[in-house]
């Protein structure tokens, strides 16, 4: 194998010829041909193999020129295939730049609509005779996805992708270098690695965690030094024979496809491949490591470590989730994620699997909400082929896929998605016969799912096998096969394997100190990963449960009599509470204080009824915050503190109510129904409202932000709204607000619409058919409150 | 980056009143946690100036977890990231100042969608200083920069 040589600078050697700041580069491939293939030329001509034609910003979202994209593009492959025949060997590649804009949910653009650019491109590309494709610059794990999917899906050609790192090493988008190299590996380009952005010495310690956590080969493009500004001009540092130098440092650091980008020129790269003609590509280690990635990091697996996959995204037999999933309360479902992760999970499992529910799209939605607010990688757990496509096509990052199973019919429905997209492989040792009894039953289904993996280029470490957990109250021996399966998984198969523990206590007593003590004999017999609730499990010494587990407590006699009389929830310590705590309470609200709140708030709960802790503690100390913002005495910032504290003794009031079977707390009214108009970004606003809002007792449900007016008004519809609140930031989004209460006023629905945001005013409201204008957010609740005593 | 606690308190809207007790506590803990990763770029055109700064996408992913937990710490989180953004901004500002001829002055900065400005010229001013490759600055279809604690601004030379 020999070093191939790229190009330098485009952009460089044509600002050299007169292209202006601000002018379409690709416009010159029409108007000046000559000086485009005289650049081409000289590349070749200095020892490049592949020349990248002019087509760096020829995508629909970006190229705004004089042309048609199809005739740039075409011109431009064809003036580089007139260098490169002037000479043997000479490749012409296919230059794809990002388009410009941020995708969701960092920015506004529809993963589709950046596949569909990409897309456009890349078929010109190919009709015009291309024989790679060169992704580079990219500095966002969604939109390279979306590029190099545009690649495979339009062309069968060599994809070669390459991303622009800062000086942290990170892409504008925060992702790190091995987060790119895992997404990259995944979906089966050929060559990865670094381009622009850095100077060959700060590229080479990137370039060396790069080359450690892939196998594929890498190229290099870095720019000739830090660009500085003289006289007016930009110049770069790095001279040709110094950029060499520093070429060789990044061959030995495992680049073998080597150029330059902005501020090199053909003297660099001539004196790079004079520096490296001969050289053979340095030798690197394989990784086998089981690695998945979200876009910012990277979650390896290793047998032994029973890292926690969350699981509390999962709706079976959680009522709330449940409908949180109908009604289409995302902040529920995120605020679920952000616990987990604070209770430790290391990779979320999404399932939204709702007896009713269009699963493709909510799962799709789902996933990119939480990937809005949380960096772990996700399990896309499923069981609809549509929703796992779907899913898998736009999650950032390398997913878990939850699952595939020895079935014939599964595997050939999972793997060509896996194939296709990329991911981990959850593999459940089960098959069309049932799961097997005993672990060589396991063993064996693992085997063939292995086996027929291989048929796609799946490799161990492309897999985690669920050795598959089964209730000890049915079958005392359920466990023992269950350990022996993931210790021989482990040892026999080199695989990493993974559990949802919780089944094995299914039916008895005390279920949590069971499910610790088989997370803690999994984790010894070789687990790498357990679906489990963070909060709940971790591992412990207990000796008797232990029993249970290996088949020592007949029927699990002794289990049951021990946990029988246990009791299932802690009985509140301290003293009782008195009347004076109700103005402990009112005074930690009023100074939003939420740990003193919400403690004071528990132990009231324990004498008083919560209608009462409510009524005398919690509403008068927001009423007297409330006016005081009215008023002016107090700020914002209190309010809302005030308003999180309150919050806080609401929790311990519900929490109270949810061990009483009376319990469950009302609510004010019917929902109000809340969001940030289609296009607009922004949602602290409406955020605060939110927050006060549910401060307040009523029953809100948060659609988010960029919502279109459809959703809004079949929400609205279907939860029957009393109220509607609609933000807006900006004049190019209130255009989107009229345009909702359009469509809500046309359904002729009974619920009230609230506006506001920085740049609506009374005059608009009115104008667009609001019912109020809320100036702040605490106009907002009081509107909300003449509603129930209109008692709407 | 140093954050002024004034800067964040008016943004807060709490005029020139400072925040004290838990306020001042919590405020100070989220400067510390705030992903705050500034970039900025700046070039001139003739008798302009074009700036354009921002403190990074990360920022953003904080703020939206924050707001989900906490209403107030996503006001608090909002004003570090303004109070941020403007202190990148007023650094390149500075720079801008020293590259300036001994003869040259430059009038008060001025931002795309503060009349009779329009917003549309975020998108060309960006496109101009190549601030999306450069620095990850963008304008979304209803011209809202992202990431969103980002600003494009213009200063103009006086002789």
């Amino acid at each position: 194998m020999k070093i191939t040589f790229l190009d330098g600078a485009l952009g460089t050697m044509l600002q050299a010829r007169g292209l202006m700041p601000g002018e379409c580069p690709e416009d010159w491939n029409i108007s000046h041909p000559e000086i485009l293939q005289s650049i081409h030329g000289e590349y070749y001509d200095a020892g490049s193999n592949i020349v990248s034609a002019n087509t760096f910003g020829a995508n629909s979202l970006k190229y705004h020129g004089k042309h048609s994209l199809k005739e740039v593009i075409c011109a431009g492959v064809k003036i580089a295939r007139g260098a490169a025949e002037k000479g043997q060997g000479r490749l012409v590649a296919l230059d794809v730049g990002p388009t410009g804009r941020l995708l969701k949910p960092a920015g506004d653009l529809d993963f589709e609509r950046a596949y569909e650019a990409f897309s456009e491109s890349v078929r010109y590309g190919v009709e015009a005779g291309v024989d790679l494709i060169l992704i580079e610059t990219m500095s966002d794990t969604m939109e390279l996805k979306a590029a190099v999917l545009a690649a495979k899906e339009n062309s069968s050609l060599p994809i070669i992708a390459t991303v622009a790192l800062d000086e942290s090493g990170k892409l504008l988008t925060g992702g790190s270098v091995e987060s790119v190299a895992v997404l990259l590996e995944s979906m089966g380009v050929d060559v990865c690695g670094l381009n622009c952005g850095l100077g060959p010495d700060k590229m080479l310690p990137f370039l060396k965690r790069l080359s450690k956590s892939t196998n594929l080969k890498i190229a290099v493009k870095a720019n000739a030094g830090m660009p500085k500004i003289v006289d007016g001009k930009t110049v770069f540092s790095v001279g040709p024979e110094e950029f060499a130098l520093y070429a060789k440092e990044l061959v030995n650091a495992g680049a073998s496809y080597i150029g330059g980008c902005c501020g090199t020129t053909p003297s660099h790269i001539a004196a790079v491949k004079k520096a490296l003609d001969d050289t053979i590509p340095s030798s690197r280690e394989e990784t086998r490591e089981t690695v998945i990635s979200s876009g910012a990091t990277t979650q390896a697996l290793h047998p032994g470590e029973g890292l926690i996959i969350g699981e509390r995204i999962n709706p079976t037999g959680k009522k709330k989730l449940k409908e949180a999933y109908l009604k289409g309360d995302t902040a529920y479902i995120l605020r679920e994620a952000i616990s987990q992760i604070e209770a430790g999970a290391k990779i979320l499992d999404v399932n939204c699997g709702v007896p009713g529910i269009d699963e493709a799209s909510v799962l799709d939605s789902t996933i990119s909400a939480v990937q809005g607010v949380c960096t772990i990688p996700i399990q896309i757990d499923t069981a609809d082929a549509k929703a796992l496509e779907k899913a898998l096509r736009h999650v950032n990052g390398k997913a878990l896929v939850n699952s595939v199973n020895g079935k014939q019919e599964s595997m050939d429905g999972v793997f060509p998605l896996v194939k296709k997209y990329g991911g981990t492989i959850v593999a459940l040792c089960l098959d069309e016969n049932g799961i097997p009894d005993s672990s060589d039953g396991r063993i064996e289904i693992a085997k063939k799912i292995l086996a027929e993996g291989k048929k796609y280029g799946f490799e161990e470490k492309d897999f985690v096998f669920d050795a598959l957990t089964l209730a000890v109250s049915t079958d005392s021996n359920a466990a023992i096969v269950t350990l022996e399966t993931v210790k021989r998984l482990t040892e026999e198969l080199n695989v990493n394997t993974v559990l949802g523990v919780s089944n094995v206590s299914f039916g008895l007593p005390n279920r949590p100190r069971l499910n610790n003590a088989m997370y803690t004999l999994a984790c010894k017999a070789g687990l790498s990963a357990a679906i489990a609730n963070p909060s709940v499990i971790s591992a412990c010494d207990d000796p008797l449960a232990f029993d249970v587990l290996n088949g020592r407590d007949k029927n699990c006699e002794r289990w049951i009599a021990e946990n029988q009389q246990a009791p299932s929830v802690q009985t509140p310590t301290g003293g009782e509470s008195n009347e004076d705590d109700f103005s402990f309470l009112r005074l930690s609200i009023k100074r939003g204080i939420k740990d003193d709140a919400y403690s004071i708030a528990e132990k009231l709960s324990r004498s008083f009824d919560s209608m009462k802790i409510i009524q005398e503690g919690i509403v008068p100390a927001l009423e007297d915050v409330g006016s005081g913002f009215e008023t002016g005495k107090v700020f914002l910032p209190q309010l809302l503190m005030s308003a999180d504290a309150a919050g806080a003794a609401f929790d311990a009031v519900k929490k109270a109510m949810a061990s009483n079977p009376n319990g469950e707390q009302k609510r004010k009214g019917k929902p109000i129904v809340i969001a940030t108009v289609k296009g607009d970004i922004h949602d602290i606003g409406k955020n605060i409202v939110r927050a006060l809002l549910e401060n307040y007792g009523f029953d809100v449900i948060d659609l988010g932000r960029d919502v279109a007016p459809e959703k809004i008004v079949e929400t609205a519809k279907k939860t029957n709204a009393m109220m509607v609140g609609l933000s807006a930031l900006m004049t190019t989004t209130v255009g989107a607000m009229a345009e909702t209460i359009r469509l809500l006023r046309k359904e002729n629905l009974p619920c009230k619409i609230c506006v506001g945001g920085a740049v609506v005013t009374q005059e608009y409201a009115d104008e667009i058919g609001a019912h109020f204008y809320a100036k702040d957010a605490m106009r907002a609740v009081r509107f909300a409150e003449t509603l129930i005593d209109e008692g709407l | 980056m140093k954050i002024s606690l004034e800067e964040i308190a008016r943004y807060m809207r709490m005029g020139t009143t400072l925040p004290e007790g838990e306020l001042a506590v919590r405020i100070d803990e989220l400067v510390k946690e705030a992903p705050i990763k500034p970039k900025g770029i700046w070039a001139r055109f003739d008798q302009r100036f074009f700036l354009c700064g921002t403190i990074g996408s990360e920022f953003d992913l904080w703020q939206r977890r924050l707001s989900l937990l906490s209403a107030t710490d996503a006001l608090i989180a909002q004003a570090i990231g303004a109070a941020a953004v403007e202190q990148v901004m007023d650094d390149l500002e500075a720079e801008v100042k020293n590259s300036l001829s001994k003869e040259e002055k430059i009038k008060h900065r001025w931002s795309p969608g503060y009349p009779p400005h329009p917003l549309s010229m975020n998108a060309e001013i960006i496109s101009l200083l190549d601030a999306t490759k450069k620095i990850g600055v963008s304008s979304t279809d209803s011209m809202m920069l992202t990431p969103s604690k980002s600003v494009v601004a213009v200063c103009e030379v006086i002789l």
